[in-house]
């Protein structure tokens, strides 16, 4: 499996989250420069709205500044408990959005199809910044072949269920789940494989 | 519903899309203790967690920080201790080896036995039954994971401190949980506390948590790392400042190795 910079940053990130439990505020802005930006990008794939981005962004850094004292080592790395925060965050504002929308036109109509035309979704590396472990996961990303590829993010990115892909695609439910599978065993194997060489003497 | 069933499930759910009763499926699945869907959303989740790594960041406005530093500052909040810390005041059982799990269940119905016919409150009694059926689940739980094949056991000695003190780890390969239990450790001093730390082979000491220990000077930590943890061959107890600390700096209050297992 890979990791984040070593166990060395992880440690570095646990004592962050700990600082933060205990009212640090300072570590809480540490924490926020370090992950708002990654925060902000799924947010904006889930809702492809600003302004509603920056509102789930807001609360996700609300919610671990609220309940940090309750993260513990089995949520795993930081950045999984800040994924996880910002997909339920930014899939509920959406279904929000969604049920007021909903008053003038179709439910499912929205925020699916907007997600798919962020013009981001064509490469990943367009603007490839960031840590040695994102890298990791871009390169395993890339690994997929484009039809496992573009379900994946749907999925994991656009916050989109396999029922609702399935229909965005025209594509049978099936296929959708079968293409996610595969896609994530793949990755699975890429990112064990980095890990692996990135350890071997 | 069936493992293979819910292999879609646990995508979704790990991907934040599951539908509520599906969630529900998967959660009273898992609450029964399988441990293939376990992994099977440990390794979900673990690629769930880092995937966003790969977009390109997209700085929020100013203001978003601004904004939140403002009302982090205004608040008066009660600091709630560390997630392990809590954890620490367990009913008092002392799971080492199965048989002495056996003897306690057989104890606590022996009890049962001797109670039924002089018990007056209903309410009591019932009350003892929901406690005792509760222990005996613990009972069978911990039972569960000794039998498991994917378990190793690690000794732990007691360092110069304490050369009397002992403990034990028993490690799930499968679902990457330790269960870590230390007897006959004084109770640490005033303001200190007992710190567990998993040391991997690059010699980096990961902190597992802080404990302190009962009357009987028995303590307990359940500790799930990452695999990112990397191999973990060793694991330490040392005597730390309340509240523990990212690196130790005490002395060492037992210590073991962990056999590599082979092909691993």
């Amino acid at each position: 499996m890979a990791g984040p910079e070593g166990p060395a940053a992880q440690m570095e990130e646990l004592a962050l989250i700990r600082a933060i439990a205990a009212g640090d505020k300072t570590a809480f802005g540490s924490l926020y420069d370090r992950y708002a930006g990654t925060v902000m990008a799924l947010c904006l794939r889930v809702l492809g709205d600003r302004a509603e981005a920056e509102e789930a962004v807001t609360d996700v850094f609300w919610q671990v500044w609220q309940q940090a004292g309750r993260f513990d080592l089995e949520r795993g790395q930081p950045i999984a408990w800040l994924s996880t925060l910002a997909r339920t965050r930014a899939i509920d504002r959406r279904r929000a959005l969604a049920r007021r929308r909903s008053l003038v036109v179709p439910e499912d109509d929205g925020a699916g199809s907007r997600t798919e035309r962020l013009p981001s979704d064509a490469d990943p590396h367009a603007d490839a910044v960031g840590s040695e472990q994102g890298e990791r996961v871009r390169r395993a990303l890339s690994s997929l072949a484009p039809e496992q590829r573009r379900v994946v993010e749907m999925n994991f990115f656009g916050g989109l269920s396999h029922k609702d892909i399935a229909a965005e695609l025209g594509e049978p439910l099936g296929t959708v789940k079968t293409r996610i599978r595969s896609g994530l065993a793949r990755m699975k194997d890429v990112l064990s494989a980095a890990f692996e060489g990135g350890v071997a003497p | 519903m069936s493992c293979e069933q819910l292999r879609d499930v646990i995508v979704e759910v790990a991907a934040g899309t599951a539908g509520e009763p599906e969630a529900r499926a998967l959660t009273v699945h898992l609450a029964a203790g399988c441990p293939v869907c376990a992994a099977r959303l440990a390794e979900a989740e673990a690629i769930a967690g880092q995937l966003p790594l790969a977009l390109p960041p997209v700085a929020p406005s100013a203001s978003v920080r601004t904004r939140l530093m403002e009302r982090v500052a205004a608040d008066p909040r009660v600091v709630v201790p560390f997630a392990a810390e809590r954890a620490r005041p367990k009913a008092p059982r002392s799971p080492w080896i199965p048989a002495a799990v056996a003897a306690g269940i057989a104890a606590a119905l022996a009890g049962v036995a001797v109670y039924v016919p002089l018990a007056r409150d209903r309410d009591a009694l019932r009350a003892e039954m929901r406690r005792l059926d509760g222990d005996l689940r613990a009972a069978s739980d911990t039972l569960r994971v000794l039998r498991s094949p994917a378990v190793q056991v690690v000794s732990l000695g007691g360092g110069e401190p304490q050369p009397g003190a002992r403990g034990r780890i028993f490690w799930d390969r499968a679902r990457g949980e330790w269960r870590f239990y230390a007897a006959e450790l004084r109770p640490p001093g005033p303001g200190r506390t007992y710190e567990l730390w998993l040391i991997n082979d690059r010699n980096e000491k990961i902190p597992a948590g802080t404990f302190g220990v009962d009357a009987r000077g028995e303590g307990e930590l359940h500790v799930s790392l990452p695999d990112s943890a990397g191999t973990i061959v060793a694991a330490a107890v040392t005597d730390e400042p309340e509240g523990g600390v990212p690196q130790p700096t005490g002395s060492i209050q037992l210590v073991g190795a962990i056999q590599p297992v082979t092909g691993g």
